[in-house]
């Protein structure tokens, strides 16, 4: 994994050490498979075959592999989903060795105006025909959430400083500040509720993963992909996102685990308020109480269930088509005890959920440490 | 066909701005967008005229946007229950709840407060 943030890099070379990451020790012609996710290389870096660029760039970096290339996928999650299935019997061709699933994203050589412009271009024509950015999505769903459950607004402070707190000890990550709520709270706005310091940042990035059907450090036991209506406006309720409760039920019901056997989740949090409402979907919490939980000191490292060890997408970035493979490298680091200052002790079971736009679909696994 | 079922949830009577077209389909799941058939179970629509009075579900000013100038966006819904995004207009409160009224503007929907502040 590289590290996230402002990068000098551009998309190739990033995505290129994030090969090397994983594959520098590995046998090569063990490697099958290889899935490649980002989400906008096309409109953020101009490429205009995105899957042929990047592959060619992992090939010439490694000319000795004979894998066969599969995307582009949107995002990390989408594609680790994906191979998951494909490895599982699914719709494989043939007998997958190893196979290697990358995500990558550049998006900061832009101002931040224009990649939101050009991001909006992936969104639905109709989202877009109301200038209905992410941000402003998210700000509706927020809106409704707080006062539909009557979550304090300070509640959504607490995440940023708590992800924070956790992005200062990942020395990968984009923010390693700690900020306090005070600074959260005079942060702009930026589509009200939400203010700067709710919203994860745009980021560069790079990782991946290796997955196989030997034993290795720990074992993808379940997962599973729900989606939403095709539109946000025909939602039955926007504060809820129907798509992580399908796909989180579809994942622990594959791994027959219970969310209390959970002791770590790396969840998607692009604005603060998303972390609760994704734990409450996931069912950890009932809905509108995940915020007495954190406020009671749950949440974080060490305590009963450590929720963005990594700092989430709010603290550690968001580099899109990279954002669920960084979760996973974070889970394999909490599973096999190596993430140092941010071990959170006794991680034995993890879950990831990885969401696309407004939850439109997201992706859930769990991750069982092998020992 | 008139779909009039909007009158009694509006605390000051019917707005009169013009009536909206709606599509729904015979299990009542009922849209402003208009698909060729009912997304939920697939049934054919028909259209339908709505009262225009609504209550937003929620709303925010885009204070960041491509096009550099703020705005406010929101979620409103009509009494059968369909919702839309729309441009919204004049001065709202924060919470959730404000009955406005959907008037149609060069293809996107734009909600006004029904009682101006």
């Amino acid at each position: 994994m590289t590290r996230i943030g402002r990068l000098d890099a551009d998309l190739v070379a990033i995505a290129a050490e994030a090969a090397r990451g994983v594959l520098s020790d590995t046998d090569l012609t063990l490697v099958s498979d290889i899935y490649i996710a980002s989400f906008a290389p096309s409109e953020l870096c101009g490429m205009t075959n995105p899957l042929r660029s990047l592959s060619h760039a992992i090939q010439t970096e490694f000319p000795r592999l004979r894998a066969t290339y599969h995307g582009i996928f949107k995002t990390g999650g989408d594609a680790l989903f994906t191979a998951l299935g494909a490895m599982n019997g699914a719709s494989s061709p043939r007998e997958p060795g190893v196979v290697m699933v990358l995500g990558v994203e550049k998006m900061t050589h832009l101002p931040p105006a224009k990649t939101a412009g050009l991001l909006s271009q992936r969104e639905n024509p109709h989202d877009r025909a109301y200038g209905a950015t992410l941000p402003a999505l998210g700000a509706l769903v927020t809106r409704k959430y707080l006062e539909a459950y009557r979550v304090p607004e300070s509640a959504l402070h607490e995440v940023a400083v708590k992800n924070h707190e956790n992005g200062s000890k990942n020395p990968k990550a984009h923010f390693q500040n700690t900020i306090t709520k005070d600074e959260v709270a005079r942060s702009p706005l930026v589509c009200d509720p939400l203010r700067r310091l709710h919203c994860a940042p745009t980021s560069d990035g790079g990782a991946a993963v290796l997955l196989g059907t030997s034993q290795g450090d720990v074992w993808y036991r379940g997962w599973g992909k729900g989606t939403d209506v095709p539109l946000f406006q025909e939602r039955e309720d926007i504060s809820r996102f129907a798509a992580t409760a399908q796909a989180s039920s579809l994942a622990r019901e594959m791994a027959k685990i219970r969310t209390g056997d959970v002791d770590v989740v790396e969840i998607h949090d692009a604005f603060t308020s998303f972390e609760f409402i994704n734990l409450e979907e996931m069912g950890f919490y009932t809905m509108g109480s995940a915020w007495r939980a954190l406020e009671a000191g749950d949440l974080r490292i060490n305590s009963s269930l450590a929720v963005n060890t990594s700092g989430g997408m709010k603290a550690k970035g968001h580099p899109i088509g990279s954002t669920g493979i960084t979760a996973s490298v974070e889970l394999w680091e909490q599973l096999t005890g190596r993430a140092g200052v941010r071990q959170h002790r006794g991680a034995r079971l993890g879950m990831i959920q990885s969401a696309g736009g407004v939850s439109n679909e997201s992706y859930v696994f769990v991750v069982d440490s092998v020992s | 066909m008139t779909h009039d079922d909007a009158s009694s949830t509006f605390s000051a009577g019917r707005s009169s701005a013009p009536l909206l077209t709606l599509h729904r389909c015979r299990a009542s799941h009922t849209f402003f967008f208009a698909h060729k058939n009912c997304p939920f179970c697939g049934a054919n629509l028909e259209e339908i005229d709505s009262q225009p009075d609504a209550v937003l579900v929620s709303h925010t000013t885009v204070r960041v946007s491509p096009t550099g100038t703020p705005f406010k966006l929101g979620l409103a819904r009509v009494a059968c229950g369909a919702q839309t995004l729309c441009i919204v207009e004049g001065e709202i409160g924060t919470v959730p709840g404000e009955e406005v009224v959907i008037i149609e503007k060069g293809g996107l929907y734009h909600a006004q407060p029904r009682k101006p502040r």
